[in-house]
């Protein structure tokens, strides 16, 4: 079996909060369906925005190696960040993979729809937000 | 009143837009070339999993006397891990309906990550699906499925819909205020629904917030029908979500910057 890490949140995503618990059941079922052996799941800080066990993770992993997230929306909100890390994958050959979506973030190609799913997501996110304080506005107001 | 030759709809766009909203469905041709790749492909499978397979689609729908019920569930979950396994399939299963998708939904979709089968032997009552609407199950009411025939389907070997002409939202709130189940909601409408014939090389896209479901089927013939779901990339979601039920498919350009903008512009 292939060694790989995974990481889980421990805060919300993209306005959706899953239990740790539940997110590592995933993590396990993906991972032994697709012979993978996890050795445990990072669990990555709760400050908005944090990405600091992610990184310590991609630091400890070996070339070659891969990293299981719960989500595709586990990865990090800011364009800049994601740049950064997709270098680093490049750089140290590590494909991630997405128990959720069954997604293998590996090659240009699925970094792109990747990008798309980030893009949309962020979309929905942005005008539910934007209604909910309309229809509070609203209310309140 | 704005003549005809000045409207923004084509003439194919109206009158299938037209259809669609008054009855809930479309059934129509599909493309040719793609519709008989997906058959093409289930045939392919399907020999590949049988020792005296069926030597075309035709015969598909004695595969009853191949596969025996207890086994048919494990025989339509393998066909479906293989078809989704090729990469091609789901563009060619969109390009069969493409012209229709594009007059009902639009041309920025997102499409479900995997295309279903099902295979309805008859007389088997384990593969029976109650009354619903996708929308009462965490479907976005935004949604169409496309659902096309691998054998002609017809009467009981076929699923039914209420017609958009026959639905009304409050009956359905009392059916639930009162408690009623799905074979006591059945009952009620069963005299309105209709059974879709559908014949290879047509589909039928549907609104799944209209009620629709299949009954035992009751001829001497298999079922076989493959579904999907499409909804614009700009419609809400609802359960089923991004990245795990759905993908974008043909993203435009200008939604891409739109989406991108727009955050920037409103978000934080």
């Amino acid at each position: 079996m292939t060694p790989a890490k995974g990481y889980i949140f421990s805060r919300s995503f993209f306005g959706q909060r899953v239990p740790q618990r539940v997110q590592n059941i995933v993590v396990r079922d993906f991972a032994a369906q697709k012979q993978f052996n996890v050795s445990f799941s990072s669990v990555e800080y709760c400050h908005t925005g944090s990405t600091a066990i992610l990184e310590s993770l991609l630091d400890a992993t070996l070339p070659g190696e891969v990293i299981i997230f719960y989500s595709v929306f586990q990865f990090p909100e800011q364009p800049g960040t994601r740049e950064k890390l997709y270098k680093v994958m490049s750089k140290k050959r590590v494909t991630i993979h997405t128990a959720l979506e069954g997604l293998i973030i590996s090659d240009s190609e699925s970094i792109q729809k990747l990008e798309s799913l980030i893009a949309i997501k962020g979309y929905h996110t942005v005008v539910e937000h934007t209604l909910l304080s309309n229809i509070l506005d609203f209310k309140l107001g | 009143m704005i003549s005809e030759k000045h409207s923004f709809l084509t003439e194919y766009e109206r009158e299938n837009s037209e259809a669609f909203s008054e009855n809930g469905f479309l059934i129509s041709n599909s493309n040719e070339e793609y519709s008989d790749l997906i058959i093409k492909k289930i045939e392919t499978v399907v020999a590949n999993k049988c020792v005296n397979p069926p030597k075309k689609n035709t015969e598909l729908n004695k595969i009853h006397t191949l596969v025996d019920i207890p086994s048919s569930n494990k025989f339509r979950l393998d066909i479906i891990s293989e078809i989704n396994s090729d990469s091609d399939f789901r563009k060619i299963y969109y390009r069969a309906a493409k012209k229709q998708l594009d007059a009902i939904v639009g041309n920025d979709l997102v499409m479900q990550t995997r295309i279903n089968l099902s295979i309805q032997i008859p007389n088997d009552d384990s593969a029976l699906l109650p009354v619903h609407a996708d929308s009462w199950s965490g479907d976005s009411p935004f949604e169409v499925v496309l659902w096309v025939p691998v054998v002609d389907c017809s009467e009981s070997r076929s699923m039914y819909i209420l017609p958009a002409t026959e639905y009304d939202f409050k009956e359905f709130e009392e059916f639930r205020r009162v408690g009623m189940n799905s074979d006591q909601i059945f009952k009620e409408i069963r005299d309105r629904v209709v059974f879709l014939d559908v014949n290879v090389g047509k589909n039928l896209i549907f609104n799944q917030n209209l009620p629709h479901g299949n009954i035992l089927n009751s001829t001497d013939k298999t079922r076989w029908s493959l579904n999907c779901r499409f909804k614009s990339i700009l419609s809400p979601f609802e359960d089923k979500g991004l990245g795990e039920f759905f993908e974008p498919i043909n993203m435009k350009p200008m939604t891409r910057i739109g989406i991108s903008e727009y955050k920037r512009l409103k978000g934080n």
